[in-house]
């Protein structure tokens, strides 16, 4: 979970005021599973238990947090920061063929290759498509003018407000049917993550290992 | 969907439209190589300069890519900072560090020292994420 959700959240921390300097306003894009909220264990969000962690769960858990995180970033950087996370849908990448890959996935690969390019994003579109989540349609909150579209509609379920689940073609992702059911609330769960998040990071920088 | 053409209109005008620092993170394969690509094509002669700084771990893959970005767009800077292992935060930190250190000499030039961009894509080639990549896909498809 670390490459997908503490480095990649450190990185936004560690850069903050290079991205506040910007007069774009900065744009952060982060590619990953936007959208696949599922399981949530609100008293173990880093997955300490063998029982909770899975690929599925450890998903969900990289899903909820980012987009609470980003949104608590999004709310303390009004007009100077947009972030979207986004489902870059299937890009045959050389991430396909890795020789440690277990024999069992080489073969399914071998067998589904020559189909994938049926319904997979080519990979010059894929980046177009990437860099398009810098543009204005995905502005930082409180910035609301595009010339691409609608502004889009972000996590919280406002127009425009800084952070963003985006499918790889670029619409959003409805997602805050999956926050109406949390136990306690989007708001507390938000804090909790955030907290959780800034725990985590000051006793690692203390030397420290990090075991909640 | 966002039309193509939309998306390229968008993207050409941002790189005529000022000067930009972009970091990508896990840039030396996959999406990240490919978005720099497309950064780099959209700038290509008419841009206004860009500042890149491509963070990974691939030496050899970062070269290429960065002759290939220079190539296209002369005038602009194409660096690349070499990271080790971005699961640890004392990576991260070192590796924000680094380029916090080089954005500040270029204060100035073409502004301040900034981030206009950040790019993250690292940790896909693991296999959980490819994997999971393709059990999304599989999750996506609509019969």
């Amino acid at each position: 979970m670390s490459l997908l959700y503490y480095s990649r959240m450190r990185f936004i921390t560690q850069l903050q005021p290079l991205l506040q300097a910007s007069t774009l306003p900065a744009h952060v894009v982060s590619v990953y599973a936007a959208g696949k909220e599922a399981k949530l264990f609100q008293d173990d969000l880093s997955l300490r238990d063998p029982a909770h962690y899975n690929f599925a769960n450890a998903r969900s858990h990289i899903v909820y947090m980012k987009t609470l995180f980003m949104e608590a970033l999004a709310d303390k950087n009004t007009q100077k920061l947009s972030m979207v996370h986004v489902f870059p849908n299937l890009v045959i990448t050389p991430g396909f063929d890795r020789e440690h890959y277990p024999l069992w996935f080489k073969a399914a690969w071998m067998v589904a290759a020559p189909f994938a390019g049926l319904f997979s994003v080519s990979q010059e579109e894929s980046g177009e498509r990437t860099l398009f989540l810098a543009s204005s349609r995905y502005p930082a909150r409180g910035t609301t003018m595009t010339e691409y579209g609608d502004v889009a509609i972000g996590t919280d379920g406002k127009r425009g407000s800084g952070a963003y689940a985006v499918n790889y073609d670029g619409e959003v992702i409805p997602t805050t049917g999956a926050y109406e059911k949390v136990v306690g609330g989007r708001e507390e769960l938000g804090k909790k993550v955030w907290e959780h998040t800034m725990e985590a990071f000051a006793e690692i920088e203390k030397g420290n290992a990090f075991t909640k | 969907m966002v039309h193509l053409d939309i998306v390229r209109a968008a993207n050409t005008a941002l790189a005529k439209s000022q000067p930009l620092v972009a970091v990508f993170v896990g840039g030396t394969s996959g999406i990240g190589e490919y978005t720099l690509r497309a950064l780099a094509s959209a700038h290509g002669t008419t841009g206004k300069t860009l500042r890149v700084y491509l963070v990974g771990r691939n030496a050899a893959s970062a070269v290429k890519i960065l002759a290939d970005c220079r190539k296209e767009c002369a005038g602009s800077d194409f660096r690349f900072v070499q990271a080790k292992d971005l699961r640890l935060l004392r990576d991260v930190d070192k590796t924000c560090a680094e380029i916090l250190r080089l954005e500040k000499e270029e204060e100035g030039n073409g502004g301040p020292a900034r981030v206009d961009m950040l790019f993250m894509s690292q940790g896909l080639v693991l296999f959980g994420g490819r994997v999971g990549m393709l059990c999304l896909l599989l999750s996506n498809i609509k019969v």
